[in-house]
């Protein structure tokens, strides 16, 4: 179901936001009867003022090493203290502080990656899908080489070469991020296209930059939402990734999949290392995936299952 | 069948223009390198510039970028895929060897995937809200949330202490079969050799787990919805009607049909089975392609990165293909 009624809002300035208002609250009475994605809301606010907080969360700084305190246990094993309530690492850096820190990478990183490359790709889908020919062509066959990679090998390919580095990181993931949007917006306009309210905006004397904008992308907007919600916990799973490899983040900024690597050759003997900072990420990733998947139940009723 | 033909033609030619561009992206990854990458690949400062600049003109480096695609781009046609300064070997002979133990390890990640997803996604379907479609659920959630990297460090935690499961290589050292195809299982299988095929088997299981769990989790979700949307069709309600068990219907017919979009859709994502090989490889130590990438990209290998960039890339192009035609094959109605 299109909502298509938002288009037959008279012209009228007062009208605009009170409909708004009353989507939004429709929005979230659907949302919110499903449980999972209001827990994924929950999970993922955390982490976003985990993220927006840590200067204040933190016990260390995160890089400080300490190699009297090396590999410490949590607080709550034999041995553990309150000082590192998530145990050291081999350095005898505080779990705890590199966690905590790391989700700022990871989040904004996932965010920033998500609406840039949404961004791109929801212009270039328009573009693609409202004109076709020449241009849609060669849109589609830059998306088609794209897509002929594998998404990490592209990924460590190109920062294999580029070397470590967050702007590096960024425009490797964009470069290939936005064929996913750029696909999606295609499809629905070449749908919209055909449908009658753009031949009615047509037929009034509507241009193509407002059919294609103040027509056409409202209707798609919501599958853009689900859309890049969901990406962002394909990126940050990406990042995480790379920087397992050593081809991510520079050495001096925690990250979470960092971290899991530093702690790959002793997790035999040490356990924390490597767990809690992979539960960080699994439970972000799941929490997005949740949100994502909640938000498609309620603006998409069409792909509900 | 003329039809398909045509259709099948016209596919294989629309992948043209995208290996062209693939191999441009891949000859290009050369170029990105900040600096000069024989110096350092030669390592920085350890070579005179006379001697670097003999190297540029070996390699054709000195020549004009388009001359030298070109040159990149006919090599490929001869197998010619550049020379590895730190292997000093040809990369083809490199990349090659190589390549029989990630085919196993892949296959053995679909066939684990499979024996898990299909019977899941069967049997939720069936039996929507049952404690086993709950578990289903939250596996399609997991597989997709959790880090193959982590799962696979857990996974070697939880095993290694225990000593059930060898956590690094292929074979244990002595044990390797005869050479037959280089793929460990199989050439024990072939040379009858039990001790060797057993150890074998005992090795490849964490990496083809940690790889399979994602990959099964797709799979098991697209098994599940295609099922479900089968089951409802009449021509199940009528196969019931005359009188055929259960077990029947779902194996005879329900399965057929949704069979085609799950080998569609587990050929498609087949990219995912290829990215999370690289990870799952260096985790594992396992000595395949994906662990080759890694391990060249420390010691600024660079032509091995890129030609393993490209031999990925044309396996995931030729996966594609096969998708779109095994479903124009399958899908003109399977027959009863």
């Amino acid at each position: 179901m299109r909502k298509t009624d938002t288009l037959i809002v008279p012209p009228n300035d007062d009208v605009t936001p009170h409909h708004f208002q009353v989507t939004l609250r429709e929005f979230w009475r659907e949302y919110k009867k499903n449980r999972m994605a209001v827990a994924g809301i929950f999970i993922v606010g955390i982490f976003v003022l985990i993220g927006i907080f840590s200067p204040w969360l933190i016990l260390h700084d995160p890089n400080e090493q300490d190699i009297f305190n090396r590999f410490q246990p949590p607080v709550w094993m034999e041995g553990g203290s309150w000082e590192y309530p998530l145990g050291t690492d081999e350095l005898g850096r505080d779990l705890y502080s590199r966690i905590i820190y790391g989700s700022r990478v990871s989040l904004a990183l996932g965010m920033a990656v998500a609406f840039f490359a949404t961004t791109v790709g929801v212009l270039m889908g328009l573009v693609s899908g409202y004109y076709g020919g020449t241009i849609d062509s060669i849109i589609q066959r830059v998306v088609d080489i794209l897509l002929a990679f594998p998404y990490l090998v592209f990924a460590i390919g190109l920062m294999a070469v580029l070397g470590r580095g967050i702007i590096n990181l960024f425009l490797v993931l964009l470069y290939k991020e936005w064929v996913t949007p750029c696909r999606v917006v295609r499809s629905e306009v070449l749908a919209a296209r055909e449908s009658e309210y753009v031949e009615a905006a047509r037929a009034v004397g509507a241009g193509n930059l407002h059919i294609m904008f103040k027509e056409i992308l409202p209707n798609v907007f919501s599958s853009v939402i689900v859309v890049a919600t969901l990406r962002v916990a394909w990126i940050i799973l990406m990042e995480a990734s790379l920087s397992f490899i050593g081809v991510g983040v520079p050495l001096h900024i925690p990250s979470w999949g960092m971290i899991i690597a530093d702690g790959r050759g002793y997790i035999t003997q040490y356990w924390w290392l490597s767990t809690f900072s992979g539960m960080a990420i699994l439970f972000t990733v799941l929490g997005i995936n949740l949100m994502g998947q909640g938000l498609r139940d309620a603006l998409d009723p069409r792909l509900k299952e | 069948m003329a039809v398909n033909l045509n259709q099948f033609i016209n596919r294989l030619l629309q992948t043209i223009p995208v290996v062209i561009g693939v191999t441009v992206i891949v000859f290009s990854l050369m170029h990105l390198i900040p600096g000069d990458p024989v110096e350092i690949m030669m390592g920085e400062g350890s070579v005179s510039k006379g001697e670097i600049q003999r190297i540029r003109e070996e390699f054709g480096l000195h020549l004009p970028l388009p001359v030298q695609y070109v040159n990149f781009f006919t090599g490929l046609f001869k197998g010619d895929l550049g020379y590895s300064i730190f292997y000093r070997q040809q990369v083809r002979d490199v990349v090659f060897s190589r390549l029989p133990a990630t085919i196993e390890l892949m296959v053995a990640a679909m066939i684990i995937s499979l024996i898990i997803a299909l019977p899941v996604g069967i049997i939720s379907a069936l039996r929507r809200y049952s404690l086993l479609d709950k578990v289903g659920t939250l596996w399609a959630l997991l597989g997709v949330s959790m880090p193959g990297f982590w799962l696979g460090l857990l996974l070697i935690m939880v095993f290694s202490v225990h000593w059930i499961f060898p956590v690094a290589g292929r074979i244990d050292y002595g044990m390797t079969p005869r050479h037959i195809t280089g793929l460990y299982l199989l050439d024990s299988i072939l040379t009858l050799n039990g001790l060797s095929f057993w150890n074998a088997l005992k090795h490849i299981f964490l990496p083809a787990v940690t790889l399979g769990m994602a990959m099964g989790a797709l799979t098991m979700k697209v098994v599940r919805s295609s099922m479900l949307e089968v089951i409802r069709q009449d021509y199940i309600t009528f196969a019931r009607a005359k009188g055929l068990s259960r077990p029947q219907v779902v194996i005879k017919h329900a399965l057929k049909n949704a069979i085609i979009p799950t080998i569609t859709v587990v050929t498609l994502n087949m990219g995912v089975l290829l990215g999370g090989n690289m990870i799952v490889e260096t985790v594992f130590g396992w000595p395949g392609l994906g662990s080759l990438v890694v391990n060249s990209i420390y010691n600024r290998d660079y032509p091995v990165v890129q030609a393993s960039v490209l031999v990925y890339a044309v396996t995931f192009i030729a996966c594609n293909l096969l998708a779109d035609f095994l479903y124009t094959i399958l899908n003109p109605r399977v027959k009863f």
